[in-house]
């Protein structure tokens, strides 16, 4: 099998996703198709519904046959499926980096699920394009779904190098306020800020329309803590220390953690925002498949 | 109300308690040195920190603490905390105690400022003295002590013997003693009963203590050993001392010296004999390896010594040496040399040629060397048949009878009376002897029957140069007459005869056979008969039909030197006893005078002082004899009657006590194997009394408070472990089996 010139785009994944596997097939048109349904209703192949004439229809679109039988005057709108705009936001800050153990670092799990989608994304003829953050923005790729596009976003990627600190909120009120089109937000990341202000810049999107899916990405050792002698910890964004000794804390650490996520997980729900937990252990073709799945059953 | 004082059996131990510092230490350490490890935010930890800061630091001291105790605990187990009794409940409970002093000479080994005995004095005066003292007692010494009636309350003359305990001879009598004192201590009504040993655990003493009786039967006895050997002692003794050879003048005596070094050290020894103050002899220099060392054991030298003259002779051996223990560097004898004996040759018809008179050749072979530069102690004297009378046999240790044709009834006679008395008669035979008569005369006769040890049947072979010879089959070199002769195996085969007399039994007691010839005739057999013994050679003393005196030299001359001295009724006697001994010896005095002379007997004591020694002079089947009751003093003992009741010269005498030369082996038993054997519960051994009550205080605690620690070590241990893992549910370092890999194997 011939080598992929992407560091974060495996052509197997996209494969058992895309091409080759029933199951992954069926997974990914659920996921695209499900994923940006268009708001819009046009004028298209599909009928979707009357409506009444008001001043200012385009005239082409009056159904003369229901004038006929009701006397009334109605347009005919129609629902059609456009190319979605999609925009993939990745945290490169430095707490992204961390991994423990053998696992990926967040940061190259994140590369990995952004490449995938964007190759999914790019091959129906969706727009894909992607912003990396720390404190500011590394890069901001427009959308686009050419192949040659495809190739520049892959490259980006591989080429990122880890940020220091985090400035989410920041970075989604800014990307918001550039977005003009509504279309689908993806934002992978670790969620180390200031929830309010992630929960409010987050608002941000959905009051602009757009839909957003956050991924949350945490590693293993995050979520168990399970280290047993006493540790000096070092913040990977700050630099400042704290001894600690795990085995004293674990249990509290665990329900703090367990706080922040139902607190993320209930403050999406209430925004319309699609709320997905994953960690580094589970490989990402999986962690897709089973989410599409879910998802899936939960629209049927 | 009891009290009761702790205190440590190995307090030095007790350094283990700088152990409880190290968790705190660590603690310190582990806040300089904790390892370093990115995280990507604090802030969950912090919360958490901050929301269990309180239970954190109460746990974190609790298990601070525990481990410093656990620790502690572990130290303080290992220096083995007990109730001292012996200044609490072993003072003031009643008991009955009997305290045996080994009083033996390896107590006399010197130990520091002074001697093992004066150390288990000193503890057992402090026993008998101290607040702790029994409610009733009893003192019993080793060696001399007797067994006193019961156990007393009064401690006061017990005190008064400890005092006066001095060392004496002989093995320890620790069995005897304990047995004593455990019957002793049954019969007391008090609960509490103790056995105090004082001794050195000498190996020899204590070898027989391990099966008595008395001990299993009596498991409430307790027995608390108090060992004064608490250095090895570095000490060469004499532990015995062999004389052998006959007490004869001219006879050279061999003085078999056994030495034995108890100490570690290599040591070289010379051996010196004295006899009447002057040395007479000296070994080369041996050494006694030490007891570590290869070869180490009983080492002998060997010094001899011709006495020239009968009589008594006194004297000692000696090693010069600077050791531990005086006592045992010599050992002292005392000998009666006897005059020479006297051989009576019977000769039949006299022989021209010299070789072939069995009379003459037996004479040369009684006394074969120059007496004018070789003294020999038998002096044989030649008599034909036809002149022998009984007057002949006075004075005369052992007859010969060479050839002899027959005897007159008085000759047989007399020949009878002299065997029955302990003379040992010897028939040779020879072409003479006429067979029939012998038979009549000393097998079946009135007189002399049964003299003869078997019956004569008829001579058989022919004498020539081409006749045919029988070799020697057999030699009884186990018997006294022939041990230690011939040591080449089979040497005795070329010893031919052509001609001897073919026996058969006699009736009566069945003779010894001493020598055989091929085809099983015996040539030499031997019977007691009375007091004394007669031997039948049957072939002759010449060579007229064996070559046994020539050929067999080495053996034939031996032999008739050895038949004549062990007959010899003059032959002196060791007058050598142990010590403590009742010592009788012989008084050549007319006994109707015993009573006076009682009173005259005058003995010189080894220190050379006028000793007042009990004596007593009694007849007895030997003579009058006089008893010496107290012999306590090692060395050599002079007597002599004195006063107007003797006529000429005044009897005197010596003798030579000796202490039990195993005494001076001063190997000891371990005490570990004390204990085992008699006992771990019940037997404790230690070096002084408060160190004794120690060990058996711990035991009579009836808890082990080294087993308590123990199980508060492993209590705490549980509960460390608990509040330690509380929170550990997750193991370090487990992991996913997926973890590492990016994609799913399977894709779903």
């Amino acid at each position: 099998m011939a080598e992929s010139p992407y560091t974060y785009f495996e052509p197997e994944a996209a494969a058992r996703l895309s091409n080759l596997s029933v199951v992954a097939r069926q997974a990914v048109e659920g996921f695209v198709s499900g994923l940006h349904r268009s708001p819009h209703h046009g004028f298209s192949v599909e009928f979707a519904e009357h409506r009444e004439y008001s001043p200012g229809d385009d005239l082409r679109h009056l159904d003369w046959v229901a004038y006929a039988r009701t006397d009334r005057y109605y347009i005919k709108q129609y629902e059609q499926e456009t190319n979605l705009r999609c925009y993939v936001l990745l945290d490169v800050s430095a707490s992204m980096t961390y991994s423990h153990g053998r696992g990926p670092t967040k940061l190259q799990y994140a590369s990995y699920l952004a490449a995938c989608l964007s190759y999914l994304m790019a091959r129906q003829q969706d727009m894909v394009g992607m912003v990396a953050f720390d404190e500011k923005v590394r890069f901001h790729l427009p959308p686009g779904s050419t192949a040659a596009h495809l190739d520049r976003l892959f490259k980006n990627l591989q080429d990122l190098s880890p940020g220091t600190g985090t400035a989410l909120a920041e970075t989604c009120h800014s990307i918001a306020e550039r977005i003009d089109k509504r279309g689908l937000v993806i934002i992978l990341t670790d969620l180390y800020e200031d929830p309010a202000e992630v929960l409010n810049a987050l608002q941000h999107f959905a009051y602009k329309k757009h839909q957003v899916m956050l991924l949350h990405v945490l590693d293993k050792a995050e979520m168990d803590l399970p280290f047993g002698k006493t540790v000096s910890f070092v913040d990977m964004e700050t630099g400042e220390k704290a001894l600690v000794n795990p085995a004293a804390i674990r249990e509290a650490y665990k329900q703090e953690l367990a706080d922040f996520i139902a607190l993320y997980r209930r403050e999406c729900g209430d925004r319309n925002i699609e709320y997905v937990l994953t960690s580094t252990d589970t490989p990402y073709d999986r962690m897709l498949l089973d989410y599409l799945a879910r998802r899936k059953r939960s629209r049927r | 109300m009891m009290l009761l004082a702790f205190e440590f059996v190995s307090p030095w131990l007790l350094l283990g308690l700088l152990a409880a510092g190290i968790p705190p230490v660590l603690h310190l350490l582990a806040s300089v040195r904790a390892r370093e490890m990115p995280f990507p935010t604090l802030r969950f930890l912090r919360i958490s920190m901050q929301r269990t800061s309180r239970r954190r630091k109460i746990q974190h001291w609790l298990l601070m603490a525990i481990r410093s105790i656990l620790l502690g605990l572990l130290a303080m187990g290992v220096a083995q905390l007990v109730v001292d009794k012996s200044t609490a409940a072993w003072g003031q409970d009643e008991y009955a105690a009997v305290l045996i002093l080994d009083n033996s000479y390896s107590m006399t080994v010197a130990d520091g400022d002074g001697t093992r005995l004066g150390h288990g004095k000193a503890q057992a005066l402090g026993l008998l003295n101290g607040s702790g003292k029994p409610a009733a007692a009893q003192v019993l010494l080793t060696n001399g002590g007797g067994l006193p009636g019961r156990l007393t309350p009064d401690l006061e003359p017990l005190r008064t013997r400890v005092n006066q305990a001095a060392a004496t001879g002989g093995v320890a009598a620790i069995s005897q003693r304990v047995g004593e004192a455990v019957e002793l201590l049954a019969n007391s009504p008090l609960q509490d009963k103790r056995l105090y040993v004082f001794s050195d655990l000498q190996a020899a003493s204590f070898a027989e203590l391990r099966e008595l009786p008395e001990l299993r039967d009596n498991p409430d006895v307790r027995l608390l050993m108090v060992s004064t050997a608490n250095t090895p002692a570095e000490n060469v003794g004499i532990v015995g001392l062999d004389i052998a050879g006959r007490r004869v003048a001219d006879k050279t005596l061999a003085f078999t010296v056994t030495l034995l070094n108890s100490g570690r050290a290599d040591r070289p020894v010379t051996a010196t004999l004295t006899i009447d103050g002057t040395i007479v002899a000296r070994s080369q220099r041996v050494t006694c390896k030490g007891v570590d060392k290869a070869g180490a054991g009983p080492v002998s030298v060997k010094l001899r010594h011709p006495f020239a003259a009968p009589g008594d002779y006194s004297g000692q051996v000696h090693i010069e040496i600077d050791d531990a223990l005086a006592v045992d560097n010599q050992r002292a004898f005392s000998l009666k040399i006897g005059g020479r004996a006297r051989a009576l040759v019977i000769s039949g018809l006299p022989d021209r040629q010299a070789h072939l008179d069995g009379g003459r050749v037996l004479q040369y072979a009684l006394d074969p060397r120059d007496e004018s530069v070789n003294r020999w102690s038998l002096r044989p004297v030649r008599v034909s048949a036809a002149e022998f009378t009984a007057a002949d046999l006075g004075g005369v240790d052992a007859v010969f009878c060479a050839n002899v044709p027959t005897f007159s009834p008085e000759q047989a006679k007399a020949l009878g009376e002299f065997v029955k008395a302990g003379g040992v008669l010897t028939f040779f035979m020879g072409n003479e002897v006429v067979a029939s008569d012998y038979n009549d005369l000393f097998v079946d006769g009135v007189d002399s029957g049964g003299l003869l040890p078997a019956r004569l049947v008829g001579a058989v072979g022919k004498v020539g140069l081409r006749a045919p010879a029988v070799a020697l089959d057999y030699v009884d070199f186990e018997h006294a007459y022939f041990s230690g002769l011939l040591t080449q195996p089979g040497e005795h085969r070329r010893i031919l005869t052509q001609r001897h007399f073919r026996v058969e039994p006699a009736g009566g007691y069945p003779p010894k056979v001493l020598m055989r010839l091929v085809g099983g005739d015996p040539l030499l057999l031997a019977r007691p008969f009375g007091a004394g013994r007669v031997i039948l050679c049957t072939t002759t003393a010449s060579l007229q039909w064996t070559k046994l005196p020539s050929v067999g030299l080495s053996l034939f001359v031996p032999m008739l030197e050895r038949i004549t001295l062990q007959a010899h009724r003059g032959q002196g006697a060791d007058n050598t006893f142990p010590q403590n001994a009742t010592v009788e010896v012989h008084v050549p005095v007319d006994v109707g005078e015993s009573d006076a002379i009682a009173s005259a007997l005058a003995v010189t004591l080894p220190s050379g002082d006028a000793g007042d020694v009990p004596a007593a002079i009694r007849q007895t089947p030997d003579g009058p004899t006089a008893r010496f009751a107290e012999t306590s003093q090692l060395g050599v003992y002079r007597w002599q009657l004195t006063g107007p009741i003797t006529r000429g010269d005044p009897p005197s005498g010596t003798f030579a006590i000796n202490a039990d030369g195993r005494e001076f082996d001063l190997a000891t038993v371990p005490a570990a194997d004390l204990r085992g054997t008699l006992g771990a519960d019940r037997c404790f051994v230690a070096p002084t009394i408060a160190a004794a009550h120690k060990s058996a205080a711990g035991k009579a605690a009836g808890v082990n408070l080294s087993d308590l620690f123990l199980i508060g070590v492993i209590l705490l241990l549980i509960t460390e472990a608990v509040i330690a893992n509380r929170h550990r549910d997750a193991a370090p370092g487990s992991k996913d089996p997926s973890a590492g890999r990016m994609t799913s194997s399977t894709g779903c």
